[in-house]
């Protein structure tokens, strides 16, 4: 198994309501943002809805809505909820 | 010279100011974003901002990144923003720039502040007397 951390913020962090963090476990062969987002939701249906409206971050870059990739207990992945600074 | 900062301080306008000075510039521009006591009619009491501050600091590098290869008078550029409770009337977010002629750092701070908005991982709570909520900034909502 590998282990993702994955850093929340915002209304995702209050939802979930564990900490700046939670680990999830993916096994290695399914180790893919959009497999983590399906253990996320299933561990935590109650952040269904607005992780619907996130986009995840790797290594401080953004992917694509919709992009599926490979990811590894080393990248830093974080849930972006919809922006709103300034 | 670039100073980005994400701060958790008030921010001191008349530093930033200094900062940006140089002999060899025509103009300073600036945008000063204020936190305002009302929403849709509602009456906020109190404003919070959280960010992803690795991530925010590398996002508004890439703005200025932008703004340097773009226009080539641009002398100096400080963009500072407040997280933590920030009072209502008071700056989240200032960006100065000073160029050699006034329409690069007009144009700069215009596509600075938009694109800042837009894509830093920055988050805004307003709480109300009877709630709070997280806002999004309708152009960065991935839908709209």
């Amino acid at each position: 198994m590998t282990i993702i951390k994955c850093l929340l913020f915002a209304k995702v962090k209050e939802v979930i309501n564990k900490g700046e963090y939670i680990e999830i476990e993916l096994p290695d062969t399914e180790c893919t943002t959009n497999n983590l987002l399906k253990h996320i939701n299933e561990q935590y249906p109650q952040v269904k809805d607005v992780l619907s409206t996130c986009l995840l971050a790797i290594n401080l870059e953004f992917l694509k809505r919709d992009e599926d990739r490979v990811i590894q207990s080393t990248d830093e992945v974080a849930i972006i909820p919809p922006v709103s600074g300034g | 010279m670039r100073y980005v900062l994400i701060s958790h301080e008030k921010i001191d306008i008349e530093s930033c100011i200094n900062k940006v000075k140089s002999d060899s510039a025509g103009a300073i521009s600036s945008f000063i974003g204020t936190t305002r006591d009302e929403f849709n009619g509602k009456k906020v009491i109190k404003l919070e901002y959280e960010a992803y501050e690795s991530m925010a600091l590398s996002e508004i590098n890439k703005v200025c990144d932008t703004i340097e290869s773009k226009y080539n008078d641009i002398k100096h550029i400080v963009i500072i923003h407040r997280i933590g409770d920030v009072p209502v009337g008071e700056s989240s977010i200032v960006i100065f720039i000073s160029s050699a002629h006034r329409s690069s750092s007009l144009e700069a701070v215009h596509y600075a502040i938009d694109t800042i908005k837009s894509i830093a991982p920055i988050w805004k709570k307003e709480y109300y007397s009877d709630g709070s909520i997280w806002k999004g900034n309708c152009e960065s909502c991935h839908y709209h």
